[in-house]
């Protein structure tokens, strides 16, 4: 696999188009980006993000059906390639087998003390 | 539902590309609608906003991010990593750079001269534009406490609302408006007979005998200057008496301006009484020299008059200040504005709540008042009375944006024209850079160096331009005061801007050099400068821009300049040369209605004899110095009911002779034209038209408050409020036949009239010593008219001349640059058979080119714009074909000459000479 390294929001930002599924567009990542990750992002960020990971062949896009919320106008509908997918659950393996490392005590306990 | 703005919205299409739109404007409304459930609309606007500018920000910073990488992947191979030494500590590498950059500045000492005074130019302008910007349109005016507790009452009926109230609203809202600390009022000075002067303050004579003068006087409510908070220069202000609302000696407040003019900062005025209209005052403060009353757009009046001490002027003042006359009828004289200061700690959202209780209190206890006065009750409305721009500056606010427009171009041009002379520096410095790096300088730390110097270049720009701004305060005072009153001196606010300016000069002009320089590679650059990297087209770019930028200001001088013409050459409809008026207030000389009523025609016939006086009349008003105006009815006509709001003027016999208006049809005033005889009235052609369309208007009725007129004669139409005016409907009525306590006296005189009015104001003070006159030379009216045309015609040109030059200059640079670098080319091409013509052609072509692209894109630039600048130009439209045409070949022809030196240099090539140099 082809080394592709990304910042913490663009990860964060893939994960996002996986959680929507097939109504992976903008807004709706917007939205799940402030329930899920606590966070409140421009339009302007999320596209940024977005462009780039299309670049390194990790999502793909295409044009969806208008809906009458959004004034009738169509939207952009994004989802992860085979490399993107990869590419997550290759991050997913690595955090995960770090995590199963670390001492269960310290989750449980109150942080900073 | 609710939209998004549409503002941002029209902002986010310009910005947008067409193929991304449907993404976008469809996630942004969606997003919209999520807000407005989440959080509300406000917020959900404010978000919106947010949104478009992220956006915008995003695909800049993406579109620049592109060229910079762009530029990294070309040239063959990439540059190999440079050395990265570990940094030193950085305040003493600082302090190096700087010392580095003056180092640099001293040993090309023309070169740093050209680039501080382009930025000079640039930041100066632009600190000078917004010195007046930040005075008039950002920050309250001065020497007022807390402006922020300060809020306007308005009035509001049904279908109309307004800012004049009575004096005996002031009382109630004083006495019973909780939500109020204080209230104060003020007001033109109300003339007597409850006639209003409604040219801003009335003039009242001051002193006795030969030093008297007129001044202009307000009214204002004893409080005034307490609940503005604004302290005296001189004096202690209205005393107790006043400031209780108690008549006590009549107390008279003078402007600074009015202190220094009339009395020349005589600190013994203090100390003794001062005569207005005949009548003893005390002068009791002089008001801070920066004081400029409540509204920015509004002259100070030279005198401040208490309310109450103005009763002592006015011998009906009492009875004006009462809801109810004497006999029990209605009074309805209003004539004062009131401003409240709110309670400390108050928001306006809960004064206004407050207000509502007031607005029933006020209802029922004047109930029968209003009814009779006005058929409905009126409810009082506040508002923030320092909110931005009142509407007094509104037409000022569009010439300053379009200034600013201007100065920033100029900015622009001028940082474009560093970028390309410190490109073309760069290139001779490749080779001490690719040095500096071989020796251990990292990437990083040259690009600071880099930044540092022109940092330090933008500082001293910055400095040397402020500078500017100062020197030029005096003239941009001059040049704004023409509307508005005020001192434009560049404060700390106006310092900060031009730092920001310098700084963000620095980033402009600064980082592509910077960065491109930065990236050398060290071994090409030692071995072969020169060649690393091609940044003509780079170059040839910043000119285009520059050539555009200059094409559209030069097209706005053009437009302004045909504008001052086409003022010039307006047919006013009445003549100017050879003319003057003396302008006479009879009420304030003491004059009765019957003794002015003799007075008149008595100063006719003696002005009349003055040897040199053509013809003499009478009139009410001066045409340009304020108007009369009322609504008329025309019996019989489409303007039987609701009759048609106008202006008309009192004329006196041989008015329209006097004045060089010529006689359509019908008869003009004459001396038999008095109270006593029937009523009639001369029309102007438009009116005429407007009334009784394709018939003859002689022999028709006009009707009006105080009667039925009949038309007895027809005139041309002239121009009376302004001279930009479309001719209008317009009324005269015999002034014998309507007395008034002002009189015009308008002379006609054979030679300059200058020279002749002393001897006009001795007949007149012959026939009544006590009589004083200001004389007014009718030219001069004029001039006033188009003198801020001309300011502003003068200064953008200066500003487009000067970006035309930058614009030459960067051009001629290029070219230049590219002559030498084409050096070795020229001369192969020479020793293969070119002729010399052909070289020179081929420079000029590219020359051209650039030029050529520039106006294109100028061309088109300015056609946008000019839309949004309509209302700016008179006689003129914006697209006008000739200016466009006209300033598009000059600017051709100017690009033909700067590119003419570089390509005859060119083709003195030596071809031996140039081969040899590789």
């Amino acid at each position: 696999m082809a080394e592709v390294r990304l910042r913490e929001f663009e990860e964060l930002v893939l994960l996002a188009v996986l959680i929507a599924g097939s109504e992976a567009y903008g807004a709706a990542l917007q939205e799940i980006l402030a329930r899920e990750a606590d966070r409140e992002v421009s339009l302007g960020a999320i596209y940024t993000a977005l462009d780039r990971l299309g670049r390194k062949g990790l999502v793909t896009s295409e044009m969806g059906d208008p809906t009458p919320v959004r004034g009738g106008r169509r939207k952009r509908e994004y989802r992860l390639t085979p490399k993107g997918l990869e590419h997550v659950r290759e991050a997913r393996r690595i955090r995960d087998r770090m995590w199963g490392q670390v001492d269960s005590e310290f989750l449980e306990g109150e942080v900073g003390k | 539902m609710s939209a998004p703005p549409s503002p941002a919205r029209r902002l986010l299409r310009k910005f947008t590309p067409p193929g991304d739109l449907q993404e976008v404007e469809g996630d942004l409304t969606e997003g919209f609608h999520r807000w407005i459930e989440a959080r509300g609309l406000p917020y959900a606007r404010r978000r919106y906003w947010r949104e478009v500018f992220l956006l915008m920000g995003w695909r800049i910073a993406g579109t620049l991010r592109r060229v910079m990488e762009g530029r990294e992947n070309t040239g063959p191979g990439a540059p190999p990593p440079p050395l990265n030494k570990p940094e030193s500590g950085s305040v003493a590498d600082l302090v190096n750079d700087i010392r580095y950059a003056f180092r640099r500045i001293i040993r090309t000492p023309v070169m740093s001269a050209v680039a501080i005074l382009l930025l000079a130019v640039g930041i100066g302008g632009n600190a000078t534009v917004y010195t007046v910007f930040d005075k008039l349109l950002l920050e309250p005016p001065p020497l007022i406490q807390d402006p922020d507790e300060m809020v306007g009452l308005d009035w509001v009926m049904a279908r109309s609302s307004g800012v004049d109230f009575g004096y005996y609203d002031y009382e109630f809202y004083r006495e019973q408006g909780n939500a109020f600390q204080d209230v104060l009022a003020y007001g033109g000075f109300p003339g007597a007979r409850g006639r209003r002067t409604d040219d801003g303050g009335g003039e009242l004579v001051v002193g006795r005998g030969e030093g008297a003068a007129q001044a202009g006087a307000w009214v204002v409510s004893g409080n005034y200057f307490q609940v503005l908070g604004a302290p005296m220069s001189q004096g202690a202000g209205f005393g107790p008496q006043v400031l209780n609302g108690a008549r006590g000696i009549p107390e008279v407040v003078l402007s600074h301006g009015y202190w220094t003019r009339a009395f020349g900062r005589d600190r013994t005025v203090l100390d003794r009484p001062v005569y207005l209209n005949g009548i003893p005052f005390q002068v009791v403060g002089v008001t801070h020299p920066d004081f400029r009353g409540i509204n920015p757009g509004e002259p100070v009046p030279d005198l401040f008059i208490p309310i109450l001490s103005a009763e002592a002027l006015i011998p009906d003042f009492p009875d004006q200040l009462r809801r109810f006359h004497d006999d029990g009828s209605p009074s309805a004289s209003r004539f004062l504005r009131l401003v409240a200061r709110l309670r400390p700690g108050l928001t306006l959202a809960t004064a206004r709540a407050e207000t509502e209780v007031l607005n029933r209190r006020w209802a029922e206890a004047f109930a029968s008042w209003s009814q009779s006065v006005y058929g409905e009750s009126y409810s009082v409305r506040l508002r923030q009375e320092f909110d931005m721009a009142p509407w007094e500056v509104s037409l000022l606010r569009k010439q300053l944006y379009f200034l600013w427009f201007v100065v920033g171009a100029v900015f622009l041009i001028g940082c474009a024209n560093l970028a390309i002379l410190l490109l073309a520096s760069a290139a001779g410095r490749e080779r001490e850079m690719g040095i500096r790096a071989s020796v251990g300088a990292g990437r990083k730390r040259l690009l600071i160096q880099l930044i540092t110097e022109s940092l330090v270049l933008s500082a001293m720009g910055g400095l040397v331009g402020l500078a500017l701004a100062f020197a030029s305060s005096g003239l941009v005072t001059a040049s704004v005061s023409m509307e508005v009153q005020g001192h434009f001196v560049p404060d700390t606010n106006v310092i900060a801007f031009t730092l920001l300016l310098s700084t963000l000069s620095a980033v402009v002009f600064g980082t592509a050099p910077a960065w491109s320089l930065s990236r050398v590679d060290v071994a090409t650059l030692i071995q072969r400068p020169g060649q690393a990297r091609n940044r003509a087209r780079f170059r040839g770019g910043l000119v285009v821009v520059q050539t555009a930028l200059s094409l559209i200001l030069l097209i706005g001088g053009g437009l302004l300049l045909r504008s001052v013409q086409a003022v010039r050459q307006v047919d006013l409809g009445f003549e100017v040369e050879n003319r003057v008026f003396l302008s006479l207030l009879l009420d304030n000389l003491g004059y009765s209605e019957e003794e002015g009523e003799a007075f008149v025609p008595a100063a006719l016939s003696r002005l009349g004899q003055v040897p040199g006086v053509r013809a003499v009349s009478v009139c009410n008003r001066i045409p340009f110095l304020g108007n009369n105006t009322w609504t008329f009815t025309a019996p019989g006509t489409a303007y039987a009911e609701e009759g048609l709001r106008m202006n008309f003027n009192l004329a006196g016999p041989g008015y329209f002779e006097a004045m060089g208006i010529p006689l359509v049809s019908g008869r003009a005033f004459s001396v038999d034209d008095l109270p006593s005889g029937q009523r009639v009235a001369v029309v102007n052609e438009v009116l005429a038209e407007r009334f009784w369309p394709g018939d003859s208007p002689l022999g028709r009725t006009i009707d009006f408050a105080e009667g039925p007129v009949e038309v007895v004669g027809v005139v041309e139409a002239s121009v009376y409020n302004r001279v930009t005016d479309a001719p209008r409907p317009f009324l005269y009525l015999p002034s014998l036949q309507w007395y008034q306590g002002r009189q015009n006296f308008i002379i006609a005189t054979e030679s300059a009239p200058g020279p002749m009015v002393p001897r006009l104001s001795e007949a007149l003070r012959e026939l009544d010593p006590k009589v004083t006159a200001s004389a007014l030379l009718a030219s001069e009216l004029v001039k006033s008219q188009t003198t801020s045309l001309r300011i502003w015609s003068v200064l953008i040109g200066a500003f487009a001349g000067t970006a035309l030059f930058l614009a030459l200059v960067g051009l001629y640079g290029v070219q230049s640059f590219l002559v030498d670098r084409r050096r070795h080319e020229i001369g192969l091409r020479m020793a293969l058979g070119a002729r010399s013509n052909e070289v020179v052609f081929s420079v000029v072509r590219s020359g051209l080119i650039m030029g050529g692209l520039g106006v294109v894109l100028g061309i088109s630039g300015a056609l946008a714009l000019s839309n949004l600048l309509r209302g700016a130009f008179f006689g003129v439209t914006p697209d006008d074909p000739l200016v466009y045409s006209v300033v598009s070949a000059l600017l051709l022809a100017a690009c033909l000459m700067a590119s003419l030196i570089p390509a005859l240099r060119a083709s003195r090539v030596n071809p031996v000479d140039a081969l040899n140099t590789e």
